[in-house]
């Protein structure tokens, strides 16, 4: 069986594949200091991922993907993981990483200040580092810019050309045949237009990832962080390319904490109303499909109407709303479940029979025995 | 694509729970409130037979049901929560949607009424103590998930019924399957007594057709029909008549109802019967297929009781006529009758088929997968026939007993026979007994009441030569040294009890012999001199080991509850170690106190034979290499000591049990070696104790300094001369072991009398 798992780390991303095959890959890392508190919501996920790691008697993740540089994608990773760029973050415990997949964009200068911090930097480092090593490492899309920079560097881009995926094609790595799963990449695209090919610079790793288990299919639309421009623009590129197959999805986690701007750019005061290309990406969603929203608990109160940050109540009313439409099934908050004072990994398990979710209410003695009561006097 | 449900009761009215009436639904109605996967959709009522109950109707979303499951369970089912004011009720789950599957693990319910789910294992009283709502809706969740993945049973089972156990059952014999559509045979019926209110077993024969005993006289009459091959995996309600039943097997491709009249229309030919009133008995047999075009993966049986009598439905299909008390063919003479659908309505009453008791049906209950050798079981006294009674009752092994002595009384407190059967030989006693537990599945024992030790029988020759194993439960030394000498012998493995009754031993031979029964037990004695529980292994031994150790010395006094201890656990060692090629010394020695059973295990070392003067000395690689350590100790000095062990003169054979180490007043040096005799007269007297009498001293052993070979000296030849006259007052030869730089060679010294 294969398990999809989403951790409640707070208004940030961290999800982890974990093949029958005994292969893991994390989407992101965001790790808080507060969740290394028991009283806090916040997942600790160093202590998590680390345990996970121990029970399968591995000191690493066959892939890390960070599907863009903001720090809820990558908030601690250079004190979790083995870098390869200096000696000082090896050893010591550090969860090596088999290969890294990161947008383009990571390994240029051109961040925004946003993702101008230290960590960031260090990310950049190690991605160059591994480039340049011309190993451990996918990079996807191939923009001129970056190629311009390898010349400046000395890095010969024929050399390495093996490490870029662009988007339109399957991550390289693992098939169907040999993993029961496939990776296809949706973005970071070119834009192709009269100036040359753009790219753009915020866009993050979107990936399709497709189950296959026994002539099964089960498909998994995974989104970082995302615009409703840059999804409409993925939903026409993909039409235009006749591969309408790869919008499907069985379980689709929804861009950015639930921001409505993935929907539309007006929030709307009930409901955002999706853009068109959104609403047929929306609408491929199959019977008994999921949609989790890795982000804080989204509950339906008056000030959450108001709310300026995501997660947004009224993006959370559209995507049920389409999901009722496909036959779904539920749509899930990494921080709410089973409840929003100690949430827990949301486990997605794939197998032959389909998707299900393998999440069960703790109630009764079984809860209380799992947590410290309340002080007796 | 919005589902269709069924409607059950009729609204309550007012509000709910205010107006509610039954304390579990009001409980339920709340617990629905506060569980995340169940929505409460509104409560009903109605009242029948059995009383009045509320119905929480709610819809439950189960995540942990995969989407492509095989049953077809949707994740957002509909159920109402049925309640009844009856205490003794159980509350009842009912799938509404029209769609719902039919599972196993359902109750049954009639045709067209929504599915009710079979969510406990235990009957209600004793699931009442501990049932609350919450758990209940849980337990429905936990069923759907379960069903889901198709973890419940098996797929093809009928499903089962909430209010109604069958009262009749039925045991079909082991070759039902076989025989039913061969008119050679035919099923008879044997009624167990009617243990009140009609319930009653039915053990089934197949006997041949000429035999059989009239229906009248049973009062029933049994039919039993093959049906076409359908391909497996569809669960069925139960039908309430044979119209029913009919319709059911149609559509799965099987009919039976021309079948049915062709065969009565068969036993009426030529025969005048008189009307009666026997009832029947309906078999059918179904063969099933994995998928279409495979072959029979298995049957299945259903049978029926029919109030009526088998003319009585050829009256009602039409078949035969009554005419003055008696039923005759109807002969349609090509004039064309319109079928009649009487025999439609024929009431069916469910048999609960059983399994007959068939060996393999024995190991699947033991949890026993091999289906064991065919073997030689040597002793059937207290403790071989435990041992047989265990692994015949497992399925385990197919036998033939040997064993040449017959039941005395004092034999019944151990052994299981019976009075009836004192003055009956052992063997025959034993192989009756089984034959009583197989019934008509038959045994395959074979009873040779004769000693196993009787080479002179064909009989017994033959079963020894031709089985794949023999288990030695003779308790003597006699049967296990004669196997040991016979090289076309198969494996064979001793087991006894130690005179206490404490404890008790397994000897092992491996698969390919090169280690024997005879090399191992001169192991099991060094064992006993060596190991701590040596010390009181063999107490209460009256100086013979062996025969004191059996049960025909009346004076044995062994409980029957040890013997049953130590045949529990040995009938499970012995075929572990029959499964294990290797050889094996296991003892285990029981504290009567506690209760508390310890166990210990000696490593079998490589037999190895020395031929002298035709005497064979049989030792082993442990010993030598004990032999070689003490002359490395005493290097460059030589050293030695006495030798251990005992002569069988049948056999020819000298076995070296053990050697001692040089006494404290022993004196060697580079050129010699000098014996000393502190404490060596305890320590024999040790030997002799701990070993009852069977092992002691044959001779001295003494090692050569570095350079020299094994070969005696003129002093050795000396001593082995000297050794040689006195041992001939006890009759035997005396033993010389010299242990040199790279060889070990034995000496040997007899008087000659002529």
């Amino acid at each position: 069986m294969h398990k999809v798992v989403f951790y409640p780390v707070g208004n940030g991303d961290t999800s982890q594949i974990i093949l029958d095959n005994g292969k893991r890959l994390l989407f992101d890392f965001h790790h808080q200091v507060q969740g290394e508190d028991d009283g806090h919501p916040v997942i600790d996920i160093k202590k998590r991922l680390r345990d996970e790691l121990d029970n399968a008697k591995r000191d690493y993740f066959d892939v890390v993907a960070f599907t863009h540089a903001d720090k809820d994608h990558i908030a601690g990773f250079s004190e979790f993981f083995e870098l390869e760029q200096a000696d000082k973050y090896k050893g010591n415990g550090r969860i090596k990483i088999r290969e890294l997949w990161v947008p383009a964009a990571v390994l240029l200068e051109q961040a925004s200040n946003d993702q101008q911090s230290a960590e960031y930097i260090l990310l950049r480092q190690e991605a160059r580092k591994r480039l340049r090593d011309g190993k451990g490492i996918q990079v996807f899309s191939k923009p001129e810019a970056l190629k311009d920079w390898m010349e400046q560097n000395d890095i010969s881009f024929e050399d390495r050309k093996g490490l870029f995926t662009d988007a339109g094609t399957l991550a390289r790595g693992f098939t169907l045949e040999a993993d029961n799963v496939e990776f296809f990449c949706h973005s970071p695209f070119m834009k192709h237009c009269d100036e040359g090919d753009i790219l753009r610079n915020d866009a993050s790793l979107i990936f399709q990832i497709r189950f296959e288990v026994n002539g099964y299919r089960t498909d998994y639309f995974s989104v970082g962080d995302s615009t409703s421009e840059a999804l409409e623009e993925i939903v026409s590129t993909t039409k235009f390319h006749k591969r309408l197959d790869r919008l499907q999805w069985n379980l689709l986690n929804v861009p950015h904490h639930c921001s409505y701007l993935a929907l539309s750019d007006e929030k709307g005061d009930k409901e955002t109303e999706p853009k068109d290309g959104i609403k047929e990406l929306l609408r491929a969603g199959q019977k008994d499909a999921y949609i989790v929203s890795l982000s804080n608990p989204i509950p339906d109160t008056a000030d959450m109407y108001k709310a300026i940050q995501p997660p947004h109540i009224q993006a959370r009313k559209t995507y049920e709303r389409y999901l009722r439409e496909v036959g779904g099934r539920k749509f899930y908050v990494t921080m709410e479940e089973p409840n929003a004072s100690k949430p827990h990994p949301l486990e997605f398990e794939i197998s032959e029979r389909g998707l299900r979710f393998l999440g069960r209410t703790i109630t009764g003695a079984a809860a209380v025995i799992s947590s410290t009561p309340p002080r007796a006097g | 694509m919005t589902a269709e449900f069924f409607v059950i009761g009729e609204p309550l009215e007012g509000e709910s729970p205010t107006n509610m009436k039954v304390d579990a639904a009001r409980q339920t109605w709340f617990a629905v409130r506060s569980h995340r996967s169940f929505t409460s959709i509104e409560v009903r009522k109605y009242e029948d037979i059995d009383g009045y109950s509320e119905l929480v109707i709610v819809d439950c979303e189960c995540d942990r049901i995969p989407p492509n499951n095989a049953p077809r369970i949707e994740y957002r089912e509909r159920f109402a929560l049925c309640f009844s004011n009856k205490v003794n009720r159980p509350p009842e789950v009912r799938a509404l949607r029209t769609g719902f599957p039919l599972t196993p693990h359902q109750n049954h319910v009639l045709n067209g009424a929504p599915s009710s789910l079979c969510l406990y294992f235990e009957p209600w009283p004793v699931i009442a103590r501990t049932w609350t709502p919450q758990k209940h809706l849980e337990r429905i969740l936990w069923w759907l998930e379960q069903t889901a993945l198709e973890q419940l049973h098996r797929s093809d089972q009928p499903v089962e019924q909430l209010y109604f156990s069958a009262p009749k059952e039925l045991v079909l014999p082991h070759d039902f399957d076989e025989k039913v559509n061969n008119k050679e045979f035919r099923l008879a019926l044997e009624f167990r007594p009617d243990r009140g209110n009609n319930r009653q077993t039915i053990v089934g024969l197949m006997q041949r057709s000429v035999d059989a005993v009239s229906d009248q006289v049973l009062n029933t009459s049994c039919i039993a029909l093959r049906l076409n091959s359908v391909i497996q995996g569809r669960i069925e309600h139960f039908p309430r008549n044979l119209g029913e039943l009919s319709d059911t097997l149609d559509a799965r491709g099987a009919p039976f109802i021309k079948e049915l009249f062709a065969e009565i229309r068969q036993r009426v030919e030529g025969n005048l019967l008189k009307v009666n009133n026997i009832k029947t008995i309906l078999i059918l047999n179904v063969p099933l297929l994995k998928e279409a075009g495979s072959d029979i993966a298995r049957f299945d049986n259903k049978a029926y009781f029919l109030p009526i009598s088998l003319e009585e439905i050829g009256l009602k299909g039409g078949v035969l006529d009554k005419y003055e008390n008696q039923y005759l063919l109807r002969h349609n003479l090509g004039i064309q009758v319109e079928p009649t659908d009487a025999w439609r309505s024929v009431e069916l009453e469910p048999i609960d088929i059983l399994q007959p008791f068939t060996p393999e049906y024995a190991r699947q209950t033991s949890g026993i997968l091999s289906s064991g050798p065919k073997g030689v079981l040597a002793g059937v006294g207290a403790l071989g026939s435990e041992i047989f009674n265990l692994w015949s009752r497992s399925g385990w092994g197919e036998w033939t007993l040997i064993d040449p002595d017959h039941v005395k009384p004092h034999n019944l407190a151990r052994h299981t026979a019976f009075d009836q059967f004192v003055g009956h030989n052992k063997a025959d006693v034993v192989r009756y007994l089984d034959e009583a537990l197989w019934g008509s599945t038959g045994s395959k024992t074979r009873a040779i009441p004769k000693s196993a030790t009787d080479f002179d029988s064909t009989e017994v020759i033959d079963a020894l030569k031709n089985a794949a194993l023999v288990i030695d439960v003779t308790t003597t030394l006699d049967y296990p040294r004669e196997h040991a000498s016979q090289d076309d012998f198969p494996r064979g493995i001793s087991v006894f009890l130690t005179p206490s009754g404490n404890g008790c031993a397994l000897l092992a031979e491996n698969a390919c012999r090169s280690v024997r029964l005879d090399g191992v037990e001169s192991q099991y004695y060094r064992g006993i001199l060596n190991q701590a529980w040596g010390e009181a292994h063999l107490d209460g031994n009256k100086s013979y080991l062996w025969t004191g150790g059996g049960c025909r010395d009346l004076s044995t006094v062994i409980s029957g509850e040890l013997v049953a201890l130590h045949a529990g656990n040995l009938s499970r060692q012995i075929r572990h170690a029959s499964e294990n090629p290797a050889a094996a010394i296991k003892v285990w020695h029981y504290d009567p106190e506690s209760g508390a059973v310890a166990t210990d295990a000696l490593f079998v070392h490589p037999v190895l034979k020395y031929n002298i003067n035709g005497l064979s000395v049989v030792w082993d690689d442990g010993l030598r290499s004990k032999v070689r350590e003490l002359r490395l100790q005493a290097l460059p000095s030589e050293t030695g000591g006495v030798l251990l062990g005992y002569f069988d003169l049948t056999q020819k054979n000298v076995y070296i049990v053990d050697v001692l180490p040089a006494p404290s007043d022993s004196q060697g040096d580079t050129s010699g070696f000098s014996r000393g005799i502190e404490g060596l007269a305890n320590t024999i007297s040790e030997v002799q104790r701990r070993t009852a009498n069977i092992v002691g001293y044959l001779g001295e052993w003494h090692s050569h300094p570095p350079g020299s070979t094994a070969a005696a000296s003129s002093a050795d030849v000396l001593q082995l001369a000297h050794l040689g006259i006195e041992l001939h007052r006890d009759g035997l030869p005396a033993l010389m072991l010299i242990v040199g730089e790279q060889d070990e060679r034995w000496h040997f010294a007899a008087v000659k009398e002529d």
